[in-house]
């Protein structure tokens, strides 16, 4: 009876992982708007010294997380967006922060493609994915926008098309603007498509 | 006497290595529009792959759609393809990819002007990553989510179980 049990015990322990397998996502923890945004702490690409999110939140009054790619062509098309942001509110005391968190692109990667684009802004190469488990990122290029109280406030892409013609909404920018004029979000989540964030053992 | 059952013999392997193909249309399209034509195909398991020509992995599982669609195309698979490539690429990237493939599949290109609309069409929990695979059963219910690269054997596993459920 006890061995019957075990058996239908293990069929079914086999059939849930099956289905999770199959049909879920892998678990990650994800933070929501209005949620504290999870502290890490991680490398700059090209110093090698520590970064923490709350040593950005200590000397700036907001941090934009942006998880970019140095092959994903999508995330490539905003390489001169990502620059343009970093420029812009750099000098409003904003930090504009890469993150690459893909298990196929090396510390080399991303330093040569920051040097061969002449990045300014800081990008941190996120081993094993831990910061994009933490917040959630799934894709590139994706965008997280933290206030000075460390409350996640806008989650999502930049702007509305890859294509720069085509762009007629600026979603970072003007949750940006609304925050450094301390308005609340009007449009705190969007989506947008983008290339997977290659995740280790994925 | 050789050579014309020689000429005619060419003639129809040319004809199939070219016919399905040439039939192969790519479709620009809203999501509204996908979604009718996958809620038009109740009867069939429907497995719709997300994918771009400038996504790496999307390439690399491709060929398993073909594979796929081979095997059980018969036995009540359908397959539809939907690119996130842009419309001015159709001509030049996706449909010569298509043809390489020899993929014989309905085709669509996205039209994701309104990219929260077209991504929460399919999926609201779905941020936008590709690849992303959906199988909708018999029925049209959405049963399986496949995200990230896969290889044939997941991909396999999940249709046969879609085929096998109700």
């Amino acid at each position: 009876m006890k061995i019957y049990k075990l058996g239908t015990s293990l069929v079914m322990l086999g059939l849930c992982m099956g289905i999770m397998l199959t049909v879920l996502q892998p678990c990650r923890a994800g933070v929501k708007i209005g949620q504290s945004a999870p502290d890490f702490s991680t490398s700059d690409a090209v110093t090698g010294k520590t970064v923490t999110l709350l040593s950005l939140l200590s000397t700036n009054k907001a941090v934009v997380l942006i998880y970019m790619s140095t092959l994903c062509p999508y995330s490539k098309g905003y390489d001169t967006r990502y620059q343009e942001l970093a420029n812009k509110y750099g000098s409003l005391g904003v930090a504009v922060v890469g993150v690459n968190s893909n298990d196929n692109e090396t510390d080399q990667m991303v330093v040569e493609d920051s040097f061969e684009h002449h990045f300014t802004f800081q990008i941190l190469k996120d081993g094993n994915n831990i910061v994009a488990d933490k917040y959630g990122a799934t894709h590139t290029p994706e965008a997280y926008l933290i206030d000075n109280s460390g409350k996640l406030v806008y989650h999502g892409r930049i702007d509305n098309s890859l294509e720069l013609n085509q762009v007629k909404t600026h979603n970072l920018a003007d949750a940006i603007d609304e925050v450094l004029a301390g308005k609340p979000v009007l449009n705190p989540e969007t989506k947008a498509f983008g290339c997977s964030i290659k995740r280790v053992g994925l | 006497m050789r050579i014309p059952l020689l000429v005619i013999l060419l003639s129809l392997l040319l004809f199939r290595g070219s016919g399905c193909l040439a039939s192969t249309k790519v479709v620009y399209a809203e999501a509204a529009d996908i979604k009718k034509a996958i809620a038009a195909d109740k009867g069939h398991v429907v497995l719709v792959n997300f994918w771009a020509t400038w996504c790496a992995p999307c390439v690399a599982e491709y060929p398993s759609l073909i594979e796929l669609d081979t095997k059980y195309r018969s036995k009540g698979l359908d397959i539809i393809a939907v690119s996130l490539d842009l419309k001015e690429d159709i001509d030049g990237k996706v449909k010569p990819f298509v043809l390489k493939q020899r993929a014989v599949f309905p085709q669509y290109v996205l039209d994701a002007d309104d990219p929260d609309a077209a991504i929460n069409a399919f999926d609201k929990s779905w941020q936008g990553d590709i690849p992303r695979t959906f199988i909708y059963s018999r029925s049209g219910k959405l049963i399986s989510v496949l995200p990230y690269q896969k290889n044939y054997a997941q991909f396999n596993k999940a249709v046969q179980g879609a085929l096998a459920s109700h």
